[in-house]
């Protein structure tokens, strides 16, 4: 049984940072824009740990924490073993756990600590994510400043980070369930094409979390998948009416919903930032998204095996959330 | 770009009398030059982004791929940054380059005589 049911986990306050194009697109509602890519640091990388420092220490502000207050820090990020939450998380004296599903990161990290938190045995916890296009450009494609050329498939890391605070306090809104998905292989191999290679994933963690929860597709007012793009996201609605026969009608996909088509992102945003940065900036935002269901897609690849001719495997990981009004 | 580089052989032979051949190489040198200032100014990538393959076959796509991998490793250090991955992305055409002309110009004596 790979889903959950959570009664007493709940979601306490978010802060979210923006990257400089992010600022510019569709999403507002952001804690804090910056408009540099380097933060006040030396390196892209460095940028990205500054980043998420910002995040904890404003989430521990907002609610008058102490570090003491928090009993698990949980997060990940893109870059090699996953540096960024290690280097951010030194500065802090909470205990830390690092989780790594590439972009489906945020919803692993939430299941993670809502576990913890349903078990008893930590009442507040911050799950923590965040990306970064420059470093995540050098770490899998390409030199920053190398210009190159990519069909309309490709998809663009986004900038930013997001925290939030999980807690066993009642507030509005409602960790009710997750599941975590399988990891599948459809044997492609374009690191352009990350729509395709995760869609599959993505339709098999949706399915598997509605058999289990005993719903339709129809009983969430919104299906919100990680970053499958413009061109993943059709293909998610065609292979999940083929192989599972039935239309999932109410999917946005977050990695599409944050760019201007004028900003000429190709198929939209990618990276661990972007569901949670759509979940918090856009649809906890709106009074009409009661039940939602997150689903995280990230694709397991790295440069090394893939120069060796492996195939990307892909996984989602899928968190049902629910407005109290 | 092809234009471009025509227009400083002709521009070459014209001003400073070379011959054609040395005017090619004039121009080459010319071209890698600005190639590589517009990639340090951080205005080269988006230039591609636009002229697409036109701008970045042969020579500029060498430079900018040199000096981009440059400027990326700064920060690693003038060893193990610069110095080991300045060749990063221009190392296997350079390497295989060097080898065919190798075996090329033996089969070209060869043949020839």
């Amino acid at each position: 049984m790979a889903s959950v049911k959570f009664d007493n986990v709940y979601l306490d306050s978010h802060f979210v940072i923006g990257g400089p194009k992010e600022k510019n697109g569709k999403l507002d509602n952001f804690d804090l824009t910056i408009d540099d890519y380097y933060y006040e640091s030396k390196t892209v990388e460095q940028a990205e740990v500054n980043m998420q420092k910002t995040v904890i220490n404003n989430l521990l502000s907002k609610k008058n924490y102490q570090d003491t207050d928090i009993d698990y820090l949980i997060g990940g990020d893109l870059l090699n073993q996953i540096c960024a939450t290690s280097y951010s998380a030194r500065n802090f004296a909470i205990p830390f756990i690092g989780v790594y599903a590439a972009c489906a990161t945020f919803p692993l990290s939430l299941f993670h600590g809502a576990n913890l938190i349903e078990s008893g045995n930590a009442h507040n916890i911050i799950c923590l994510t965040s990306s970064h296009s420059l470093s995540a450009e050098r770490q899998y494609r390409y030199p920053i400043e190398y210009g190159n050329t990519k069909p309309n498939t490709a998809t663009c890391t986004a900038t930013g980070a997001v925290g939030v605070i999980l807690t066993n306090q009642k507030t509005k809104i409602k960790i009710k369930s997750a599941t975590v998905g399988k990891v599948i292989d459809m044997g492609i191999k374009d690191v352009n094409h990350m729509g395709a290679v995760m869609a599959p994933a993505c339709a098999d963690t949706i399915y598997n979390h509605l058999k289990n929860m005993n719903k339709t597709p129809s009983e969430y007012d919104v299906i919100l998948s990680g970053d499958l793009g413009k061109v993943g996201v059709s293909i998610l609605k065609e292979y999940y009416e083929k192989v599972y026969n039935q239309k999932l009608l109410n999917v946005i996909d977050a990695g599409s919903s944050i760019y201007l088509d004028s900003q000429n992102m190709y198929a939209g945003g990618s990276g661990p930032v972007c569901l949670p940065m759509v979940l918090v900036c856009k649809i906890l935002q709106n009074p009409k998204y009661h039940r939602v269901l997150i689903v995280g897609t990230g694709s397991l690849h790295t440069p090394v095996l893939l120069n060796q001719s492996e195939t990307i495997p892909s996984v989602a990981h899928a968190v049902e959330i629910e407005v109290l009004s | 770009m092809g234009i471009i580089s025509e227009g400083l052989i002709n521009l070459y032979m014209m001003i400073f009398g070379y011959s054609r051949v040395d005017s090619m190489s004039v121009a080459c040198l010319t071209v890698i030059l600005i190639t590589s200032m517009l990639t340090a100014f951080g205005v080269f990538d988006n230039l591609v982004e636009k002229g697409k393959c036109g701008l970045i076959i042969p020579t500029t796509g060498f430079a900018h791929s040199m000096a981009s991998a440059t400027i990326d490793y700064k920060k690693d250090g003038f060893i193990k940054g610069i110095g080991s991955n300045a060749f990063k992305l221009a190392g296997s055409a350079i390497l295989y380059g060097v080898v065919a002309a190798f075996f090329f110009c033996i089969l070209g004596v060869v043949i020839n005589g």
